[in-house]
């Protein structure tokens, strides 16, 4: 059984969300980390925003300082709760050419990442214990899946992976690993954007696939 | 071993009792998994208590010793991770590579033009 469930993505410049419904019995959950978690509903954005915090900018080229929740009118959902940030710093600079990623504390190689510390964690749950495998995720631009998300330059990985993947478009998806069979399936990711053009971008949403058996 | 962890195939193999050269050449399922590499690497949820290791037409059940606080990968699936980041790598190489090629050629496609105007 295929599920599918995705999220826009807005660089501040903005962004947007957008759920597809459940199917069956099964149920994602969605969540901006941080010192309390902020769940993001079907209707809250997804912002990278720059190192002032909500609403404010991020230069052209550089990567987000800070990553909140914000509700369809605007309002800063994740206010308060300390959200995780990840910082892309680069792609093969750490110990043995991994990436290196900054979460506050300074460039870290970005498999020293803890799941606590991951920005991004997705929930998937089901009423009766399933595998989940073919587990992909990828950034496009709300209309085309095989194409990247319009003016952003995206990095993902999932906790523990030694490198960040351009994750734009379905051709170039991160690659989750397989889950053994249990009723709920709690993954963490790290997620980076960059602008590479001056102005609002909103063409950009994020897409979790996976297959559950 | 306990739940909450990355471990490869192999590992998981071992650990129930198996060897892992049987990988390829019959049917092997863990937790549900079907595998076919030593090196798959198959996240445990937290809160597995024991899961089912097939390998053609024996099973095994391997218990697991309670949960990781905190989320661990095992050294195989260390390596295998690592492995596919030098992957990702060498692909982002080749297509930067591809990239450099194709604006050579286009420059010399506008050579040869210019040159044929130029006649």
């Amino acid at each position: 059984m295929l599920v599918i469930d995705q999220k826009s993505l807005n660089l501040r410049s903005c962004l947007g969300l957008d759920k597809i419904d459940r199917l069956y019995h099964a149920t994602y959950v969605w969540t901006l980390q941080g010192a309390t978690p902020t769940t993001i509903d079907a209707t809250d954005l997804i912002q990278f925003a720059g190192a002032g915090g909500f609403d404010t900018a991020i230069t052209v080229g550089a990567y987000n300082d800070s990553t909140h929740v914000e509700s369809s009118v605007g309002a800063n959902d994740s206010s308060g709760n300390t959200p995780k940030n990840s910082k892309f710093i680069s792609q093969a600079g750490g110990t043995g050419g991994d990436s290196q990623v900054d979460i506050g504390g300074g460039t870290v190689d970005l498999d020293t990442i803890s799941t606590a510390n991951c920005p991004l964690k997705i929930n998937f749950s089901h009423g009766t214990s399933v595998t989940t495998t073919s587990h992909i995720l990828y950034g496009y631009n709300g209309s085309s899946q095989s194409t990247g998300p319009t003016e952003v330059d995206l990095r993902m990985a999932e906790q523990a992976d030694a490198n960040w993947t351009e994750a734009e478009g379905s051709g170039a998806p991160v690659t989750v690993n397989d889950d053994t069979t249990a009723t709920s399936h709690d993954y963490f990711f790290l997620i980076s954007a960059s602008p590479t053009t001056v102005g609002e971008k909103t063409a950009f949403k994020i897409r979790d696939e996976l297959t559950y058996t | 071993m306990k739940a909450n962890a990355k471990y490869t195939a192999e590992e998981l193999l071992n650990e129930a009792g198996f060897d892992g050269d049987k990988l390829g050449k019959v049917r092997v399922r863990i937790g549900g998994i079907p595998v076919n590499k030593p090196d798959h690497v198959i996240n445990i949820p937290a809160g597995s208590d024991k899961i089912d290791v097939l390998v053609g037409q024996d099973t095994k059940e391997l218990s697991f010793d309670g949960d990781n606080d905190e989320r661990q990968v095992s050294d195989g699936a260390r390596a295998s991770l690592d492995a596919e980041g030098a992957a990702i790598e060498a692909t982002d190489e080749h297509k930067e590579a591809e990239s450099d090629e194709d604006e050579d050629e286009d420059d010399e496609d506008e050579k040869a033009v210019k040159s044929d105007k130029s006649k």
